[in-house]
């Protein structure tokens, strides 16, 4: 019987934390730390020129941070989480992309989202990509032979 | 910002990137002399602090100024947490985030010049 320390999988989606779910680790806290700061400076100082706009740089600094801590941490429930975040985010990055080409009265002001976060080098839209293949690997190999 | 001064650093920080990522492609955890080509790149990241500073006195501050020294602030900063990241995580990932630091002094640099030429304006 092995010893179900550290070195087991977790149920779920195994190890997020190593390899690769590192750097999206990092990548999605930058994204936080970015996105929201922003965003925070752009709500304090004129929230009225792109309301919606900038809430949702906002909500999309929260979403961010919250996969962060999803891949940052063990169990079903954080594989959920960020399993969620990141389906959030590829949604969020294609229909505000889509939306900020054929409608770019809706989003005066640029948001991470926009244009398919063409102004960060279109990591946004990568980032939930990424971060999907890495969960749904790490469920394979969970529930695969050792 | 001193534009010679700016791209010298984009191109060193794209250069060290690209050797970071050909490190972590051969599995190497951050070495020492991955910290030392990280402190190369720092000090010239403070060099643009300092400079940017003493150019930012000669301006009026405004909305534009705050976002300049928030973004002045992440170059800065990104090197070191990333180089503490990389001596915590001794797998080869470590030296891919570390590659991703420099890929973000980059680019955060080029928005701080588009910033720097809408304060200059």
């Amino acid at each position: 019987m092995p010893d179900p320390g550290s070195a087991t999988p977790a149920p779920g989606g195994t190890r997020r934390r190593e390899g690769p779910g590192r750097l999206l680790i990092a990548g999605y806290t930058l994204f936080a730390v970015a996105a929201g700061s922003r965003a925070a400076w752009q709500l304090a100082t004129d929230f009225d020129a792109a309301p919606l706009a900038y809430t949702l740089s906002a909500v999309a600094a929260a979403v961010y941070l919250v996969a962060a801590v999803g891949f940052a941490r063990d169990g079903r429930t954080s594989h959920r989480v960020a399993v969620v975040c990141c389906a959030v985010e590829l949604a969020g990055v294609l229909s505000v992309g889509l939306f900020s080409l054929f409608r770019p009265d809706l989003f005066p002001e640029a948001t991470v989202w926009s244009r398919f976060g063409s102004g960060y080098f279109f990591v946004p839209s990568v980032l939930p990509v990424l971060g999907l293949w890495w969960l749904f690997r790490g469920h394979r190999t969970a529930r695969g032979p050792a | 910002m001193i534009d010679w001064l700016t791209a010298a650093i984009q191109i060193l920080a794209l250069l060290a990137a690209a050797w970071y990522l050909v490190e972590t492609l051969r599995k190497r955890p951050v070495l020492r002399r991955h910290m030392i080509g990280m402190a190369v790149l720092e000090a010239v990241v403070v060099v643009q602090l300092v400079v940017s500073i003493v150019l930012l006195l000669g301006q009026s501050g405004s909305a534009d100024t705050v976002m300049f020294i928030g973004y002045l602030a992440t170059t800065v900063l990104v090197l070191p947490v990333a180089a503490i990241w990389g001596s915590v995580d001794r797998s080869h990932w470590g030296t891919a985030v570390v590659c991703g630091a420099c890929l973000t002094v980059a680019a955060v640099l080029m928005r701080m010049d588009q910033i720097w030429r809408m304060i200059v304006a």
